[in-house]
């Protein structure tokens, strides 16, 4: 479980984050949406303690996030960032390996190696096994590092990922198998928190929906219940409109102009 | 992979065995295998034998050998600080000679012989040794810490930055040492000159020995950095979240570095293009796996300056070739070959 209570974060004299707070439990997936500068990112980077908050605190399965070492942290969390560039040639193989560094010292153990190939399995990038991994399109390199972070908890109990606007630059098909595979790891009881911008993805795949508008909490709670015309007016100044449509849970919103 | 990578050390520990026979074995006083192998049987007592002659064992064992293990640990030293150093600065063009690290470690020991004169006499000559190493061991370390602050914006290496501010140390440092020159006297000088131009002649079982901890420390420490410094190629943030400790990783790299760096700079002068050329040739080969090219770099620099040292002692016999001609001649079109690649890649 995830705990975030009344967590504020300056940077100087601007307030970044104000008293934001919420739940998640196991198995559920959380989107983060709002307008640039909502800070979402600032949220994500506590989570992850790339960054420590002013007030507040986060507790990992009733855990401060504080006790944690590095390494303990992360075996209950891994993190997608945004702009994997991978600064020399590794193949697909030896970068999906890597996420599983916390767990073996120099060389990796049978089961490191058998989580690896499961993992590639799921994601589908089995057949790109030995490529180097910049000669891959931006879909498929983002299907990579997801394996990589999954499989970096793929084995642990109670686990974290964390997702940074992980459908980035990616056209449809890839934009909604990426968010398969993290409605996957939810659905196997793993906790999915991702930054995401596109409302109709955050509804139809996270269980919970948290609504950020200048650092503060504009709504949280299931999509039915977070999305409706005055929400979205409020995080993102502009005019919606909100469509029923058959086969999803949530109502779809079309963005209709801008708010004077 | 983990079978393949084992395969391929073996094969470079093969290949730096032969090139090590063929060195000890060319030159002067020429030695034919069958003859080095009675040495070494009479010498192990397996053989009572004595196929050589004494002029042939005197060469092998205060000359030869004393060179050419100087060459092993200083090529190693060279190829895996450089191969260390291109992990954590995220490019392949971070050379410890490219990036002013060399130079920083000549200034330091050039001050150390000039100002230092009077303790290094009363020290006595292995002391001395260990003086200059660690006074070079400290110039490579503060002109990494200046290169790395300078050039590393949000955990990526400005390439820039990195390759101008290596241009500023490499001619404040040439400067420095062109002024040292001035205040020194004729045995100073012969010295300093010595550093700048790069040579194993000065090779003896004193200086072998007397660097030899400077180095084993690095060559020990830096291939259990490989797994920390793959995952930073992904990014110091990501290395982060994957568990790696960044700064630990960072601070040792960077101490194992500069030692093995400064230690080969005190005893053979500024030798450029092994850091550089070694531990890219392994990547084009082998892939970028740190795990494989750390100890791979090791190997393949030893047998490389040895390689470089045996044809600069015998191409233009009984006169020397001054090394650092040798690596530059083969190491220069690597290195341009290794621009126009990146400037491909748009790195640059």
């Amino acid at each position: 479980m995830i705990a975030v209570k009344n967590v504020s974060y300056s940077a100087g004299r601007k307030q970044i984050l104000n008293n934001v707070s919420f739940k998640v439990a196991a198995g559920e997936m959380l989107a983060v949406i709002g307008a640039n500068g909502a800070g979402k990112s600032t949220l994500l980077k506590l989570l992850c303690r790339e960054m420590y908050p002013a007030s507040g605190d986060i507790r990992f399965n009733d855990k401060d996030i504080d006790s944690y070492t590095i390494k303990q942290l992360a075996l209950v969390r891994s993190v997608l960032t945004q702009h994997n560039i991978v600064s020399v040639m590794f193949t697909v193989k030896e970068l999906v390996l890597m996420g599983r560094y916390p767990h073996f010292e120099n060389q990796p153990l049978a089961n490191d190696i058998e989580v690896v190939n499961k993992v590639m399995e799921d994601t589908g990038i089995t057949h790109l096994s030995a490529r180097d991994y910049n000669t891959l399109s931006g879909g498929e390199q983002q299907r990579v590092q997801l394996a990589r972070v999954i499989a970096q908890i793929y084995d642990q109990p109670n686990a974290f990922l964390f997702l940074d606007e992980p459908t980035n630059g990616l056209d449809l098909l890839y934009q909604q198998q990426i968010l398969q595979l993290a409605r996957d790891m939810a659905n196997r009881g793993y906790i999915v928190i991702s930054i995401l911008h596109d409302i109709n993805f955050a509804s139809r795949y996270a269980d919970k929906i948290l609504i950020l508008k200048n650092g503060e909490t504009v709504a949280f709670g299931a999509p039915l219940e977070v999305i409706s015309c005055e929400n979205i007016h409020e995080a993102f100044n502009i005019k919606v409109r909100l469509m029923d449509c058959e086969g999803f849970k949530c109502p779809l919103v079309i963005p209709s102009g801008i708010l004077v | 992979m983990f079978k393949n990578n084992k395969v391929i050390l073996t094969g470079l520990s093969l290949f730096l065995i032969v090139v090590v026979i063929a060195s000890v074995c060319i030159g002067a006083v020429h030695i034919s295998l069958s003859q080095f192998w009675s040495i070494l049987t009479y010498y192990t007592g397996l053989s009572k034998e004595m196929l050589f002659s004494s002029q042939q064992t005197a060469v092998l064992f205060s000359l030869r050998l004393p060179r050419v293990s100087l060459g092993i640990i200083i090529g190693a030293a060279l190829a895996i600080s450089g191969a260390s150093l291109q992990g954590l600065f995220r490019n392949p063009l971070a050379e410890p000679g490219l990036i002013g690290i060399s130079s920083g470690a000549t200034l330091f020991a050039a001050l150390m012989i000039v100002f230092g004169g009077h303790l290094l006499n009363t020290i006595g000559s292995i002391y001395s040794y260990y003086a200059l190493a660690i006074a070079a061991f400290i110039g490579a370390f503060i002109t990494t810490l200046t290169v790395y602050r300078m050039a590393m914006r949000q955990g990526k290496t400005v390439i820039t930055a990195l390759l101008l501010t290596g241009i500023a140390i490499n001619a404040l440092a040439f400067a420095f040492t062109g002024l040292l020159t001035y205040l020194s006297t004729d045995e100073q000088l012969r010295n300093i000159t010595f550093w700048s131009l790069g040579s194993l002649g000065g090779a003896s079982w004193l200086s072998f020995s007397s660097v030899l901890p400077f180095i084993v420390v690095p060559l020990i420490g830096l291939p259990f950095m490989a797994k920390s410094l793959n995952a930073i190629a992904l990014g110091e943030v990501q290395a982060g979240h994957m568990g790696i400790n960044v700064n630990r990783t960072k601070r040792l790299v960077i101490v194992f570095a500069t030692m093995a760096v400064g230690a080969s700079v005190a005893v053979a002068g500024i030798i450029s293009f092994i850091g550089l050329v070694i531990p890219h040739i392994l990547r084009m080969a082998f892939g970028s796996d740190n795990r494989l090219i750390l100890p791979g770099s090791a190997l393949l620099g030893a047998a490389a300056l040895t390689l470089a040292d045996l044809i600069s002692r015998t191409i233009v016999a009984p006169a020397e070739l001054p090394i650092g001609i040798v690596t530059a001649l083969g190491g220069s079109p690597v290195f341009i070959y290794m621009i126009i690649s990146q400037l491909k890649k748009q790195q640059i």
